[in-house]
């Protein structure tokens, strides 16, 4: 790992308007180092589909930065994004609209691949930092053609004509990860991408990601409410709750000994398909549990 | 568990029951040919991906499948054959013999009415109670599904619960009249997993005390593990795996349930470390014809 | 039966579908299939028919004043004559020219101008979009037809100012329908990953929004095509939009009501606007139901 982190989100507070405001996260610094996949867990409204979008540029944020190897990312406001910055991809949740229904597949993807194009000719015109540029030597690793990447994720080549409607919903979502994946990022952000899959699938899809995302030496913030997946996955999680970070570590140390109260309560109420009939740990109605992050000792 | 003395004997058996759907490509074979039975006290899950068909099999028990299609077979609620129920014989069994617990609580309640109206409505409605006793019937099934404060939870819009909460009035309306049959059609999907578990325990304990038999419906197998007596997978409209629960989740029979247990977490021979997600191997180039995604 | 999930609700779902060419091939015929859309097409293609060719197929002359006045319908003269002793079948058939194709340019019209401004509105929001609304506000404030026929009579009775009035009371509706799907299809997901591919707003206009605009847009607009025609006839009824002694039905029905015992003046040219006030009614039905996503089997 180099000595600077590659995506780092410092202090992030957003507020949705509101009377009152409503306040989605609140003081929220992490790092994504090269190279990693973090997954960054907690349930609906704690603020983790926020931060994907601030990560990203597509919400800017009411105070805090978001640095991309040390460099402020713009926010994307109306003007189109500069290749400097197509480094930071996103693939999405809804298999139903992440992808457009009246493009062919393989035109889809084909976009990403451009975008990787663009940003290699900025990074030679603009001698970019070393880091960058080393990149380069694995575009050929990086399938080339609509068509390669398809059959990257276990579809043909001849799906390239085809239109999103004619996919399943786990293959629209790989499909979205390849054209996200061939603008060859150095961070990819995945917002809840296998959660509307079936359970079957779910894993696969996941895993499908990681490897090429690692294949490609891309760093991956998968965002998850599923901790049982993401934790096979992630070298690293993070736990939000509130718009906090209650918890973070090695994602066996998080797994096996949580320390954040909330944490523990999550890990117990996840049902195990075990067959032993045993039910979830259950909360009482509406507890509160505390904002501060529980920091592990050294 | 199912060994709870029930309440009275009531059995649900439903018989070689099919669905087809006409189209105009063809007819759309939706159920081919379930047979399923449960009675008083246990919890029979159905399990099953998307398009198996487990959401229509709850649904043409309560005769809401949609209006062109064709059913044979029989659903039998002791021996009232519920397929061959019609308008006000089946609105009578509906609601009040058969209560339901839908997905989402946002849309299965009625957002611009309060609780407490919904509730005592549903209850005035099937047995023809005073308004003051429908009343104290509400109270009681609200505070029996553990909605705090009860009786000031009447005067509330939906919109005031938290998920959580609005699960529990849903299943409050559903158990207001009593009803010896409960169908749950993936009663906690849109819930958080720490919501969810207490919203498990409830159906768990009321079904204990109640004596209920109910149908349980779901994708999740660590639900239907933790909730549910007997295990039926469907799957393309059949079910094709059968049995006590731990028969079926710890020693599949069916290679489906087996693949489907392989693919999860937590599961006995499932995914439970790093190495395992390897062994599932890559997506290998299949058809797509938008069927199934494994 | 399927696992439904939240997002589903949020997607752009009714924008969703078929790539645009495909879908109108098969949807024609199939939207003749039912008795309604068979009888509807077959008037509606019935009357485009006359209105192209039917001034080479006229009987008489209609504007020649060479019959005998106020003939009842005879073998010599179908339909009848009028007050000036023109045969009113050639009229009625001459009058479709006027009708038929005015409807088609006026809806054509307000649906360029109404889509112009609707992406104009929803593309750059705040001021531009306020000033748009307001004035689409102001339009619909007003009964439709009373502000035709103000508009029509300030201009000036001609059938040009007609076709202009009806213009302006039936523009904003299209506006408004495609500001808020362009305003939706901004912030769908396909539209973001675009963006952060570095998609510049010019292009993800043309690549990503505008294609999905355009479908429901064409079945607004053939849903339109029945009012425009009642509405334009209804100037012309009026007096505020065709002249004599042009053929045309709305007039036609007007002298009819100043002799309302010579009864086939005003029945044939107003069973003429019924048929095709109906026809296009029902065929856009058809193209409706078909097209809409909600109404395809999953």
């Amino acid at each position: 790992m180099s000595d600077q982190p590659l995506l780092s989100a410092h202090d992030v507070v957003v507020e949705y308007p509101g009377t009152p405001p409503v306040r989605a996260v609140d003081g929220v610094s992490f790092d994504l180092w090269p190279g990693e996949v973090v997954g960054l867990v907690g349930e609906s409204g704690c603020g983790k589909s926020t931060m994907a979008r601030v990560l990203t540029g597509l919400i800017k944020p009411r105070s805090g930065q978001v640095l991309l190897r040390g460099r402020p990312l713009p926010p994307l406001g109306l003007g189109g994004r500069s290749p400097e910055w197509t480094g930071v991809q996103m693939v999405f949740q809804d298999p139903g609209s992440s992808l457009n229904p009246r493009r062919r597949v393989g035109a889809q993807i084909a976009d990403g691949i451009a975008t990787a194009r663009l940003r290699q000719a900025y990074q030679r015109r603009h001698r970019a930092e070393a880091a960058d540029a080393d990149q380069s030597a694995d575009v050929q690793r990086a399938p080339a053609t609509p068509e390669r990447w398809l059959e990257r994720i276990g579809l043909t080549a001849r799906d390239a004509d085809r239109f999103p409607r004619h996919f399943s919903g786990g293959q629209r979502q790989r499909i979205a990860a390849a054209r996200a994946l061939a603008a060859r990022p150095t961070v990819l952000i995945a917002d809840e991408p296998i959660s509307a899959l079936d359970a079957s699938t779910q894993a696969k899809v996941a895993h499908l990601m990681c490897s090429m995302a690692s294949d490609l030496g891309a760093s991956l913030l998968l965002i998850s409410h599923d901790l049982s997946i993401v934790r096979l996955v992630a070298d690293r999680l993070i736990v939000m709750y509130q718009g906090h970070v209650v918890e973070r570590g090695q994602t066996e140390q998080v797994w096996s000994d949580p320390l954040h109260p909330y944490t523990k309560a999550l890990l117990g109420a996840i049902p195990a398909p075990d067959g032993a009939g045993r039910l979830p740990e259950a909360a009482g109605p509406d507890v509160a549990y505390p904002l501060e992050e529980a920091v592990r000792p050294d | 568990m199912s060994d709870t003395t029930p309440r009275s004997g009531t059995t649900v058996r439903i018989e070689g029951l099919t669905l087809d759907i006409p189209s105009e490509d063809g007819v759309n074979h939706i159920l081919r040919g379930i047979d399923l039975s449960f009675s008083a006290g246990e919890i029979q899950g159905l399990a099953g991906e998307s398009g198996s068909g487990k959401t229509m099999t709850g649904l043409a028990m309560i005769g809401l499948e949609p209006p062109t299609a064709r059913i044979t077979g029989q659903i039998w609620l002791d021996d009232v054959d519920l397929a061959q129920l019609k308008g006000g014989a089946l609105n009578a069994i509906r609601g009040r013999r058969v209560g339901t617990v839908f997905q989402d609580p946002s849309t299965s309640l009625h957002p611009q009415l309060t609780v407490g109206s919904q509730l005592t409505d549903h209850v005035r409605h099937h047995l023809k109670v005073s308004r003051a006793e429908a009343r104290e019937r509400a109270v009681a099934a609200l505070d029996r599904v553990g909605v705090p404060q009860p009786a000031a939870a009447l005067t509330r819009y939906p919109h005031e619960f938290s998920g959580g909460q609005r699960q529990r009035v849903a299943i409050a309306i559903a158990l207001a009249c009593a009803p010896e049959v409960l169908i749950a059609d993936e009663p906690t999907t849109a819930l958080d997993v720490t919501v969810q578990a207490g919203v498990l325990r409830l159906i768990r304990s009321l079904v204990d005390d109640l004596g209920l038999a109910v149908l349980f419906i779901t994708h999740d197998l660590g639900v239907m593990s933790a909730v549910a007596d007997r295990v039926a997978v469907m799957r393309q409209g059949q079910i094709v795996d059968h049995g006590p629960r731990s028969e079926v989740l710890t020693r599949p029979q069916h290679p489906y349930t087996q693949a489907l247990l392989a693919a999860l977490p937590g599961a006995r021979g499932g995914l439970n470390s790093r190495d395992d997600l390897a062994r599932l191997g890559s997506f290998s180039p299949a058809p797509t014809t938008g069927g199934a995604d494994v | 039966m399927s696992r439904p999930t939240t997002a589903d609700l949020t997607a752009p779902r009714s924008l969703l579908g078929r790539p645009r060419r495909r879908r109108l091939w098969r949807a024609i015929p199939k939207a003749w299939r039912t008795p309604l859309g068979v009888a509807a097409g077959l008037i509606a293609l019935g009357w485009l028919v006359i209105a192209l060719i039917g001034p080479a197929i006229v009987p008489h002359d209609p504007l020649a004043q060479d019959l005998p006045r106020f003939q009842a319908p005879s073998r010599a003269a179908w339909l009848g004559t009028d007050e000036l002793g023109r045969d009113v079948f050639s009229r009625v058939l001459a009058g479709a020219r006027v009708t038929i194709l005015l409807s088609l340019l006026l809806v054509l019209m307000s649906m360029l101008v109404g889509s112009l401004l609707g992406v104009v509105a929803g593309f750059f929001g705040r001021w531009v979009d306020e000033v748009i609304m307001r004035l689409t506000d102001l339009v619909m404030a007003f009964p439709t037809v009373i502000l035709a026929m103000v508009t029509a009579a300030a201009l000036g009775a001609s059938l040009f100012n007609a076709v202009l009035a009806a213009l302006v009371v039936s523009w904003p509706s299209y506006a408004r329908v495609v500001r808020s799907m362009v305003l939706s299809l901004r912030s769908s997901e396909f539209v973001a990953s675009g963006r952060l591919l570095g998609f510049s707003p010019a292009h993800s206009m043309r690549v990503d929004i505008l294609p999905n605009v355009a479908g429901p847009t064409l079945v607004m607009a053939s849903l339109d095509i029945g009012t425009a025609a009642l509405l334009l006839s209804g100037l012309s009824f009026l007096g505020l939009g065709a002249k004599p002694p042009m053929p045309e039905w709305g007039s036609m029905v007007a002298t009819a009501v100043q002799n309302f015992d010579r009864w086939w003046l005003g029945l044939f040219p107003g069973l003429a606007i019924l048929t095709v006030v109906m026809a296009f009614n029902f065929l856009g039905d058809a193209l409706r139901d078909h097209l809409d996503p909600g109404a395809e089997r999953a």
